[in-house]
């Protein structure tokens, strides 16, 4: 997730550079002033909602400029995010603003049927989103664990999908013991691109699929042309170098390793962990549906 | 819908059976000359030249259409080859440049093959100075190797064994005293007459005569200076050799005496003469001494050229590419023909031709690069009628040239009776355009190419005066002839230089070009389109015909005139001026309603269509496209795809036309282009990396298409026309028009396709060609190729990445589709519909789609289902100028042009091979 509105961030909210105005507006932050980056990746998966409570009472789902300011206006002492899975709230299934006294009830009363009929409203009011998905982690269910594919959506922008790719050795397990093969691999991300905004793929990644097609036996040029030809909806299998992150381990471990970082390297005795373990998320496996998305404020 | 997928799917597969029937990729001959020769020998007694290459290949010609060819064991370079005279068995010599030793391979001609055996010897070689092949009466030939100790070994041509044949120390050799510290054999002459007389040089500077069956040397003869070569000229009893400060001297061997020192380009320093020989023949009234090399220094030291000089003539032959070796055809010890090889070209030159020096026309090893090829086009076969008129200009244009060419037949004469010059039907028609301009016709049922017609377009432009006087060679490819009141204007220039070979590295001017070439296979209608701006549609003419000046109809592709005054416009190019003054076109090839089309900007030709029905041109640049009419020689519709900012943007392409800039740009052009010879575009195709190349990791961007081309940056703007073809498709647009029979196909690189009607009736009142549909391919990738599959009702659509195709007559998209790109990861670079025989049964055929990628792979689909097909490598990957120039027919011929551009490899991807590329060897116990 990330927020560039520049402008507008510059007119309703001033930049902690100068003093003057952040007097004037500081009365909202509590403690320190939250600084909100003119550019902040937020990531969010397994089709999750951050979500905050409103001065209406209504958990205002962040997914536009708007609400992502408000959120932070209201952050005192601190940001409260509830995470909910997307399609799940009841504003998302009744509409905003509706009645919510079916809402409090609770305890036995919930199991008395509602004798009035669910509210509905004749109009529909919309649920504006500036948040467009950049990136999602597909057919969780059929890639093996140690893998990743990817979907980039570039949307018809006409940001780059800013990726570089390279020959190298892969190591593949074969009846007849591991051997060494020609791969292909990530060799740069491009700073601001979309491949980079998604974290989801790394420097030495190893690419296995371009949209399903398997590229083993495949040249370099092959595989740019393929990744090309599908720059519109590029999805990438991967076979990420650091392996942390992956769906690799059970649920119980996972759980503990995502607050425990030396027990989570232990544990796993794989290779890299260069990359930054801020996209690390402690989630059971059970509940990992299929799509996890990242999503990408504009 | 269980049973719909069971028959479905059932029904496929009964097709997948007899795919595998009606293709097979086989790769045949080549023609041209090829890249990397080396050497050459020739067998007087068999009539037969023979020819290696530094790729190991070995071709051995005999008379026109007698070709085998084979190579050597993991295709080592060849050095030398010699000729068992009369066995058909060559002695080829090779050099391993990675392990550095030298390795004799035997060839022998068996019917229509060569069988080659590697000679395994256990004598460890000395380094191997020289080699001679004897000839002896009785058969048992040898090889004489000279090695750097001054051991003379044999390998006997029948058993392949390697015995020592003189033993220095054990024969008298070894008393001669100047021979005591160094005696590398530098070169062994074998005495005709007596084969046991050897005539051997020793380090460059001692000559012994030795006579090997009774162990004694018979004369010496220490030479004051280095010698490079030896020879024989038995019949007076002299000795020559040449030396390496240009000189040649000349010994009686017989009264061992030093006839004549001669320095013919002196006193002045000069290069070395390289080979020296001498012959006679009744033209001349004394002996002719041919040599290479020997030019003043200072002046000529970077000219190839061979001298040839009598007491009554003197001539310097100057080619424009190094000379490998020359020989002279002996016919009963009589020199009538001078072979010279040189690294671009063969050239034969006829010494009983009266001091004309005239040229042989060359039968095969035809320097397809002597200009270098910049389009190739493989027409399907033609009709009866337009092969009698090209047939009807090919023997006129014979006729014309033969004052420049000698009139005798052709000196190798192996095999010429057993061809059978029967006319094979359903000729096709191999054309190739040059930078020069010239469009030449070869046969593609021959076994060698030599030019059937040829056809320089440079003759309806201005400027092209040195050949209008003699109007006669208008349609020749250069005029070589060489009058003897030229000889005589030049006698005072000396030496005396006569330009020989057609090879010509130096373009005077590259907007020649021709760039598109089409062929209309029912009308015989040529139609090119050239680097300038060019278009011209030619037809073929049964006789001679005057003309006047050409008319040039110039369309602007550009309306914005502001532009076109401007200076700003993309002046990088002027178009050629178009011919004022007249011209007789003989029979052949003549510009229809003599005009010619000019493109203003004169930018490339991009793609060219040709209605021959209605006379219609569809010429497209990177501006858009123009319909012209040629019967009334007015352009019918133009439609320029680019905004007026963006012409302002394409306009500037050339940096702001700063003049400074493009003026260095074209002198660098220009130097490259001098530069750029066959051979280095040789090197760089398949030359290794540099180590530091190698270190650096190889990494590719991955970029989505963009939608605004970085026009300065090189990338070609979407609105280049890519396409432009005209196909009797009746497109139904549910207009107020009726379907038309006839509709213009325009695809473009931002892969649009743009569909006029041509109608019929020719109302005033109503636009001729209007615009009917417009499709945007989604995936935006340029369009290469658009054609028709009637009996399917599909419009296929090629794109760089996918086969789209659209159903007649409302062009609905079809299932029928391939993401080619996306699945194999290759682009699509060329693609034709061909109709292929099925092998069990001659006389079904199917069609199918052939498609060559951008890594030199084929695709062959299935025209019913896409997702079967085949795939085959037919060239290296990196291959570009091979899948650049390649070309396909209807009936699945192949045409590309080997790296060098100076050979094309022919292959087919159907089951009938051409008649006429069996060796009438075949199955015959030759020799």
């Amino acid at each position: 997730m990330s927020w560039n509105k520049d402008e507008r961030s510059a007119d309703s909210r001033p930049s902690s550079s100068s003093p003057s105005s952040v007097n004037r507006t500081s009365v909202h932050y509590v403690q320190k002033p939250l600084q909100v980056p003119p550019f902040l990746p937020v990531k969010s998966k397994f089709d999750s909602e951050f979500r905050t409570k409103s001065h209406a009472g209504d958990l205002l789902p962040i997914t536009n400029d708007e609400n992502f300011r408000k959120s932070f206006e209201s952050a005192h002492p601190y940001l409260r995010l509830l995470i909910q899975r997307k399609g799940e709230s009841w504003e998302e299934k009744y509409g905003y603003g509706t009645e919510t006294l079916d809402r409090k009830r609770k305890g036995l009363s919930m199991l008395i049927p509602a004798v009035n009929k669910p509210p509905r409203r004749n109009y529909n009011i919309s649920n504006p989103e500036d948040f467009r998905q950049v990136s999602a982690i597909i057919d969780v269910d059929v890639v093996p664990e140690t893998h990743r594919r990817v979907r980039l959506c570039k949307h018809g922008t006409d940001r780059p999908l800013g990726f570089y790719i390279r020959d190298g050795t892969a190591v593949r397990l074969t009846p007849q013991g591991a051997m060494k093969v020609a791969g292909i691999f990530i060799s740069r991300l491009v700073e601001g691109g979309l491949a980079e905004s998604t974290g989801l793929l790394a420097v030495n990644d190893e690419v296995l699929e371009v949209n399903g097609i398997d590229v083993q036996g495949k040249t370099l040029d092959q595989v740019t042309d393929m990744m090309v030809a599908n720059a519109q909806n590029l999805i990438i299998t991967t076979k990420p170098a650091n392996q942390r992150n992956t769906l690799q381990r059970g649920a119980h471990q996972r759980i503990s390793a995502s607050t425990n970082q030396s027990d989570a390297g232990g544990s796993l005795g794989g290779r890299g962990g260069s990359s930054s373990s801020g996209n690390r998320y402690a989630v059971n496996k059970k509940s990992v549906l299929v799509l996890s998305l990242s999503l990408l404020l504009l | 819908m269980l049973r719909f997928l069971r028959t479905h799917i059932t029904g496929i597969d009964s097709k997948n059976d007899d795919f595998e029937d009606f293709y097979h990729y086989s790769r045949l001959i080549s023609h041209g000359f090829p890249q990397k020769i080396s050497c050459f020998a020739i067998d007087t007694e068999l009539s037969l030249t023979a020819f290696g290459t530094r790729d190991g290949r070995v071709i051995i010609l005999g008379s026109e259409s007698i070709e085998w060819e084979g190579s050597v064991e993991s295709n080592l370079p060849i050095v030398y080859i010699y000729f068992a005279t009369g066995l058909g068995i060559l002695h080829i010599l090779c050099d391993d440049p990675y392990s550095g030793t030298q390795s004799f391979h035997r060839c022998r001609i068996q019917g229509d093959s060569l069988e080659m055996k590697k000679a395994i010897h256990q004598i460890p070689l000395k380094k191997i100075t020289c080699a001679e092949m004897l000839n002896r009466s009785d058969g048992n030939s040898a090889l004489l190797i000279g090695t750097i100790i001054g051991n003379i070994y044999a390998l006997w041509t029948n058993s392949l064994e390697l015995s020592e044949y003189i033993v220095f120390e054990d024969t008298a050799l070894k008393s001669i005293t100047c021979l005591t510290d160094s005696k590398s054999v530098d070169k062994i002459v074998v005495d005709p007459q007596c084969s046991s007389t050897l005539y051997m040089l020793f380090n460059n500077s001692f000559i012994v005569i030795f006579d090997s069956l009774h162990d004694e040397v018979m004369q010496t003869f220490n030479l004051s200076l280095n010698a490079t070569n030896l020879s024989l000229f038995s019949s007076k009893s002299k000795l020559l050799v040449s030396h390496v400060n240009g000189s040649y001297s000349v010994y009686n061997y017989e009264s061992n005496s030093l006839i004549e020192t001669k320095l013919p380009f002196g006193p002045y320093p000069c290069m070395p003469i390289n080979k020296i020989y001498c012959t006679t023949n009744s033209n001349f009234d004394s002996e002719l001494y041919i040599f290479s090399g020997g030019m003043p220094k200072a002046s000529y030291g970077d000219r190839y050229t061979i001298s040839i000089f009598s007491k009554d003539c003197e001539v310097v032959l100057d080619f424009d590419s190094r000379i490998l070796d020359f020989i002279v055809y002996n016919e009963n010890n009589i020199g009538s023909a001078l072979f010279v090889l040189c690294e671009q070209e063969m050239v034969v030159i006829d010494l009983m031709d009266n001091k004309g020096w005239k040229n042989f026309r060359l039968p095969y090893l035809y320097p397809i690069h002597y200009s270098p090829v910049t389009s190739v086009h493989l027409t399907s076969s033609i009709s009866d009628k337009v092969f009698e008129l090209l047939k009807n200009a090919h023997l006129e244009q014979n006729r014309l040239s033969n004052t420049s060419y000698s009139i005798r037949p052709w000196p190798i004469k192996c095999g010429q009776n057993r061809i059978n010059q029967t006319e094979s039907k359903n000729v096709s028609l191999l054309i190739t355009g040059h930078e020069n301009g010239t469009v030449h016709i070869w046969r593609t049922d021959r076994v060698n190419f030599s030019p059937f017609l040829t056809y320089m377009t440079a003759c309806e432009f201005d400027g092209f005066t040195e050949n209008i006087n003699n109007e006669l060679s208008i349609n020749d490819h250069r005029n070589t002839s060489f009058s003897e009141s030229e000889v005589d204007d030049k006698n005072d220039e000396w030496p005396p230089f006569k330009k020989v070979g057609l090879f010509d590295p130096f373009c005077d001017d590259p907007r020649l070009t021709i760039l598109k070439l089409s062929f209309e296979v029912s009308t015989g209608e040529l139609i090119i389109g050239g680097r300038a701006g060019q278009a011209i549609v030619y037809e073929l003419n049964r006789c001679e015909n005057k003309c006047g000046p050409i008319k040039s109809i110039n369309i602007e592709m550009t309306e914005n005139t502001t532009l076109n005054s401007n200076s700003n416009l993309r002046n990088r190019q002027l178009p050629l001026p178009a011919r004022r003054s007249e011209l007789t076109y003989s029979a052949g090839f003549r510009p229809i309603s003599n005009c010619i089309f000019q493109l203003k900007p004169a930018s490339n030709i991009t793609a060219i269509g040709w209605l021959s029905s209605r006379k219609f041109l569809a010429v497209g640049n990177e501006y858009g496209y123009a319909i012209c009419d040629l019967l009334t020689e007015k352009i019918i519709m133009k439609n320029c795809l680019l905004t007026s900012t963006e012409i302002v943007e394409l306009s500037n392409v050339d940096g702001a036309l700063s003049r400074f800039k493009s003026m260095k740009k074209s002198i660098r052009q220009s130097f490259r282009r001098k530069k750029r010879t066959p051979a280095d575009q040789n090197g760089r195709v398949d030359g290794t990396l540099s180590p530091l190349e190698e270190i650096r990791p190889i990494e590719r961007e991955i970029t989505a298409r963009t939608e605004q081309p970085n026009l300065q940056q090189g990338e070609l703007p979407l609105s280049l026309v890519k396409v432009a073809r005209f196909l009797s498709t009746r497109v139904d647009n549910s207009t107020e028009n009726p379907p038309q029979p006839d509709n213009l196909f325009i695809g473009t690189q931002g892969g649009v396709i743009l569909i006029h009607a041509i109608l019929n009736n020719k109302d005033l009142n109503e636009e001729l060609c209007p615009l009917i549909k417009e499709i945007r391919l989604q995936h935006r990738a340029p369009i290469v190729h658009i054609d028709y599959l009637p009996d399917l009702h599909r419009i296929l659509v090629f794109s760089e990445e996918q086969i789209r195709s659209f159903v007649m007559p409302l062009m609905k998209p079809s299932k029928y589709k391939f993401k080619l790109t996306s699945i194999e990861g290759s682009r699509i670079r060329k693609a034709q519909i061909v109709s292929l025989k099925s092998m069990k049964s001659k006389r079904t055929s199917e069609k199918f789609i052939l498609v060559i990628s951008n890594h030199g792979e084929l695709f062959l689909f299935s025209s019913q289902n896409p997702r079967k097909y085949v795939k085959m490598p037919f060239t290296k990957p990196t291959d570009i100028l091979g899948i650049a120039s390649s070309t396909v027919n209807s009936e699945g011929e192949i045409f590309y042009l080997k790296s060098g551009g100076s050979e094309l490899q022919r292959a087919t991807i159907g089951h009938t091979i051409n008649p006429a590329l069996v060796s009438p060897f075949k199955e015959i116990n030759f020799p």
